[in-house]
Order: C-alpha cells, then structure tokens, then sequence
C-alpha cells in the first residue's frame, strides 16, 4: 500500500474542508472567468473524491463477509489482514454514501426539472429579446439552446440607451457562457459533499461578476454598468420592501459586484486560487491513491484465495 | 435562424464602424427589440438607429427591423415614405411570464435562472451607495 487508509480519507476530508473555506475568497477576488471555472470544476473533482472514499470502504467491509468472498473468489481473510476496517466505519460509510445519493437525486429532480423546463420554454421564442408587459422591474436569462433574455417592458422603459445595452450584455453574457450549467455542477458538488455548502454561492458570484465584467467588456465603460447595476438594485429593493418578498441570499453581492467594477483592476498574487487548486489536486491524488491501494489488496486477497485453493 | 443570428454579428463587424466593440451574436437584435418597447410609439429605423447608444449603420439597424418583421416579432406601417416599427405582444411573452414564476419559485431563490440583481436590505444598498459615493469624490 502506498499511504494507510485513514490517511488518504482524512486527506479528502480537509481537503473538502480547505476547499469549502477558499471558495468565497476565489469568487471574491480572482477574474470572473477564472474564479467561474475553478470554482465549478474543482468542487466536482472534490465531490468525486468525497464519493471514492465511502464507496471504497463499503465495498471492501461486504468483500470481507465471507459469502460475498467466496463467491468473487478472493479471501476474506487477506482482504481484513491488509485493509481493516471495523464495522462502525463500514456502517457509516454506508449511511454517507446513502445520503450523497439521495442529496444528489434530489438536487436533479428539482433543480434538473426546473433546468428542462427552462431549455423547453427558450425553444419556443423567435427572438434573442421576450418582453413581458410587466410593471415589476425584472430581467433574467433563460438558459437553452440558444437561450433567451427575458426583461420587463417597465425597465426597458426605466433605462437608457447605455443601460439597456449594459443589462442585455450582461444577460447574454449568461446565456454565451453557460453559466446555468457552472451552477448547476456547483449545486450537484454541494449535494453530494456537504462540506462544499458554501461553492453555490460562490460560483453563484463568480458568474454575476463574470457577466459584469463582459457587459463592462461590450460598452467599454465600467463605471456605467456599475452605476446600471446600482439603479437596478434600488429601485427593485424599494419595490420588493413594499411588496415584504422575502430578500435573496445573494443581498451582498450585489455590493461586491459594484465594488469589483469600479476598482481597478490590479496586479495581486494569486493566493486564493493556488490554495484552491492545491487542495483540489490533493483531493484527486488522495482518491486516486485510495483506489491503487484497494485493488492492489484485492489482488492480493485474490491470490492469497487461489493459493488455499490449490493446496487443499 | 442561427444563421440569422450569425449573419448579425459578421454585418456589424463587415461595417467596419469605428468605435465598435464586438458583440455577441443576437445582442444587436435584442437591443433593437428593447429600443422599441422602451417607447410607447412605433419608430421609424432612423428612430432605432439614433436610440441606441452604439454608432451603428442605418442599413444595419433597417436589415434587422426587416428581420424582426418576418419574425412576427414587430409590426410596421406605412408612414409617409418610411415604415414605422411596433413591437409585437404574442404569447411568447405569456411563456416567459410563466419561466418568470419559475424564477420566484422559493426553492430556486440561488437559482437556474439568473437575474441582473436580486433585492438588497439596508445595508447592502448602504454599502453600494459608499462605494458609488466613494469614487464619485476622487
Ligand atoms: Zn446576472
């Protein structure tokens, strides 16, 4: 065996851990693109190791129960001798991995339901641009292919010309890049690793501030979109208070994505996302290395069975 | 209507106008669009084409007005020599109401959909206003 078991598995552990606490730093400071890719990408390679470690201790505890062993054909004994595992461990490995599946299937059926229905709907339009007759000030981007801009006739009525370009550049920015499915790999990761509960979000923003800096991109002019974003924000918060809607999780953000558009950007280390991609990459090698391990002990489980075999 | 799409983006940029930043393709039609239904009247393509604030060919904004009429996405009538441009409720806009309510489902706050801004509280907006204030006074 290259590491004892429980030092691979403790390894995922942090490193899901690490990985959780960095996410909102990455969001926060990196580029949108780059913290957008980082964040989605990395959060499902460290969900992938969070399922390899409990899959491979509940397989190795039922290879051990010796009706499993002699039919595979390996030895029950060598198989404990080299990997064991007491039973508490194999039970709640058990229960982690029966939670990450029904986490996961409900996370798809929700949110993979409303996603169709969303691509549905898009195919139905003709144009890039749905106007609702609404005097509620909305717009948002219906992902598909290709997806479609949705906005409210009262804030195309409430903007100007620059503003109506900013907000359709950054919707389409949306739909261009995908960023239904970053969110939707992030939500799937968190499904299945709670210890990546706070990526949604993070990606959530990383995305916004993507799509702001590509509206920043089209019109040329930063502080334009930022000032677009602002009277956006307060004019539809004066309308939500009336309306007593409950207020959206991403409150501060919008803050955060104002600040980020009028600062300039700066030259700055990379800090966020080394430690992010650090902690990614010991995530896989830890998973990767707890997989050689296994079947090296089930190789030797193997012969170890056809050696007693033959020498009855 | 792909190649429609694309046709857009290649037209503006085989204009070769100064000034111009590159688009993604379909923003120009939305943009045309959105001109329209921020009016209460029909306008004329000279009308678009001083409204939108981008340095764009009358021919480019009359061949997506053109564009946008075989669509059924607009109306137009004949005013004196020009044609006048209206935009077109149909029950698309019924559909994108009902994404709308998909949108505002409560279980999808962090959502599939993404909208430009959420609600702020007080103090996010107080926040926002700082950094608005703030740079406003270099
Ligand atoms: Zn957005």
């Amino acid at each position: 065996m290259i590491a004892p078991v429980d030092v691979w598995a403790a390894v995922v552990v942090v490193a899901s851990a690490a990985f959780g606490l960095c996410a909102p730093g990455v969001a926060r400071c990196s580029p949108g693109r780059a913290a957008t890719w980082l964040l989605s990408a990395g959060s499902v390679l460290v969900a992938g190791s969070a399922v390899v470690v409990p899959a491979i201790f509940v397989f190795v505890a039922l290879g051990q129960i010796r009706f499993f062993a002699g039919i595979a054909g390996w030895s029950a004994s060598s198989l404990a001798a080299w990997f064991p595992i007491r039973w508490p461990v194999a039970v709640m490995s058990a229960v982690v991995l029966a939670a990450q599946l029904t986490r996961s299937s409900k996370v798809l059926t929700g949110r993979g339901r409303r996603l169709m229905r969303a691509w549905q709907a898009s195919r139905t339009f003709d144009t890039s641009l749905v106007v609702i007759p609404s005097d509620q000030l909305v717009a948002f981007a219906l992902p598909g292919w290709p997806g479609r801009v949705i906005a409210s006739r009262r804030l195309l009525q409430t903007l100007d010309g620059t503003e109506r370009r900013a907000l359709l550049a950054h919707e389409q920015a949306h739909l261009d890049q995908r960023h239904d499915l970053h969110r939707a790999a992030a939500a799937m990761a968190a499904a299945v690793n709670p210890m990546l509960s706070h990526v949604p979000a993070a990606v959530r923003l990383a995305t916004e501030r993507w799509a702001d800096e590509t509206a920043a991109h089209a019109i040329g002019d930063r502080e334009r979109v930022a000032a677009t974003i602002d009277r956006v924000a307060a004019t539809t918060s004066g309308l939500a208070r009336l309306s007593a809607m409950a207020m959206g999780v991403g409150d501060a953000d919008v803050a955060l994505r104002v600040a980020a558009l009028l600062s300039q950007p700066r030259h700055r280390r990379p800090i966020w996302e080394a430690l992010l991609v650090a902690v990614a990459v010991l995530a896989v090698a830890a998973a990767l290395i707890g997989l050689y391990d296994t079947k090296q002990v089930f190789e030797t489980a193997e012969q170890a069975y056809l050696h007693a075999r033959s020498a009855r | 209507m792909e190649v429609d799409v694309r046709n857009q983006g290649r037209f503006e940029m085989g204009a070769g106008e100064m000034g111009m930043r590159r688009r993604a393709p379909g923003t120009l039609e939305a943009e045309v669009l959105a001109t329209l239904w921020s009016v209460d009247q029909p306008l004329s393509a000279e009308d678009v084409r001083v409204r939108l604030a981008a340095d764009l060919a009358y021919t480019t904004v009359a061949t997506i007005l053109t564009r946008l009429h075989e669509k059924g996405a607009v109306n137009r009538t004949l005013t004196g020599r020009v044609y006048s441009y209206a935009p077109v409720l149909d029950h698309a806009a019924l559909t994108a109401l009902r994404m709308q309510a998909l949108l505002d489902d409560e279980s999808d706050r962090a959502g599939v959909l993404n909208r430009f801004v959420d609600g702020l509280d007080g103090e996010g907006l107080g926040a926002l206003r700082e950094a608005l204030d703030h740079r406003s006074e270099r």
